[in-house]
């Protein structure tokens, strides 16, 4: 069995941030359109590398390294959706019938489309077709089955497909 | 059923990402119903990754690096405290034990002692109520106690 070590221990500081250069962007700019707000991608992405340099890994490949990022994200982002649902329904304002306060300035449509994917699709179409994982690093990504993959991202597909023909809009260029 | 897959999906998805179109590949995504949706998709999703704002500030490298070192010591002294924790607990223990066991052990002469103490205490508490006395008998009472509890520390 691999022998498994906190990252910081087998990297080096130069070879880090060399690391942190080539993926953080790409991260970020994923986290960002996911969540809707750059405060909390920058809060996401810090800890996504926290515990990325704290984790006790074994040896892994590049890519398997930067699976494992998009994996700590995506999931850290499913934690924060589900505890703002949490507050938000044993809020006050819940009782009392007010709205919600606005949330930050979600962007341009694209994003707002992006965003009505559940946190699995968003991360299936990112992956597939931003990062260009074949299905095998998604499914290594994500914890899925191969197979699972390609029947999800399918759907993935058809959703954002049919969300932005109910809008009317095509799906050549982002608005 | 719907086809779900294509097997030039991958190629299809490279050629969306690099720009590339082979001859073949482009006859052969223009007749393909997956091909298409998959180069709809990949197109509208490239865009989207290069729309948006520009990226804030990034959190510094080497800040995220060092924070993570420090954490791991802070975790490593925590471990350490709780160890110390625990080895005072078992002291504190085996103290308590331990003096249990030596009364359990001494049981007999702890009565006896305790017997005289009390006649002791009469005497003293008479002295007290007459103070000229209550000196010389805090004295001999000091004394008394010493001699008696001498045999069972030295026994010990």
């Amino acid at each position: 069995m691999a022998e498994s070590s906190p990252l910081h221990q087998r990297m080096d500081e130069t070879a880090f941030q060399d690391f942190y250069r080539e993926i953080a962007p790409k991260l970020w700019a994923y986290i960002r359109r996911a969540a809707g707000d750059a405060a909390l991608a920058d809060d996401i992405l810090q800890e996504t590398f926290h515990r990325f340099l704290r984790a006790e890994l074994p040896a892994l490949e590049r890519h398997q390294l930067k699976a494992y990022l998009y994996r700590t994200a995506s999931s850290l982002l499913a934690d924060h959706w589900r505890r703002l649902k949490r507050e938000r329904r044993w809020s006050l304002e819940s009782f009392f019938g007010e709205k919600p306060v606005a949330g930050p300035d979600r962007g341009g449509d694209a994003l707002r489309f992006f965003e009505r994917l559940k946190p699995q699709e968003q991360a299936l179409l990112w992956l597939a077709y931003v990062e260009g994982f074949d299905h095998r690093e998604v499914a290594s990504a994500l914890e899925l089955r191969e197979k699972s993959v390609r029947v999800l991202l399918f759907r993935a597909r058809k959703k954002l497909a049919s969300l932005l023909t109910n809008q009317g809009i095509g799906r050549g260029e982002p608005s | 059923m719907k086809q779900m897959n294509c097997p030039q999906e991958a190629a299809v998805t490279k050629a969306v990402r690099t720009g590339n179109w082979e001859e073949s590949l482009t006859i052969h995504a223009a007749a393909c119903a997956v091909c298409l949706e998959i180069i709809q998709t990949a197109s509208w999703m490239q865009a989207l990754a290069r729309s948006s704002e520009a990226i804030s500030t990034l959190p510094d490298a080497s800040l995220l690096w060092w924070k993570a070192r420090l954490s791991e010591k802070q975790a490593k002294a925590e471990k350490a405290q709780e160890v110390s924790e625990w080895v005072e607990i078992a002291s504190g223990a085996a103290i308590a034990s331990g003096l249990a066991a030596w009364v359990a052990w001494n049981w007999l002469a702890i009565q006896v002692l305790a017997t005289r103490f009390t006649g002791a205490m009469q005497l003293w508490v008479t002295a007290y109520s007459t103070s000229a006395l209550f000196l010389p008998v805090s004295a001999v009472l000091c004394l008394a106690l010493a001699v008696l509890t001498y045999p069972i520390l030295v026994d010990d």
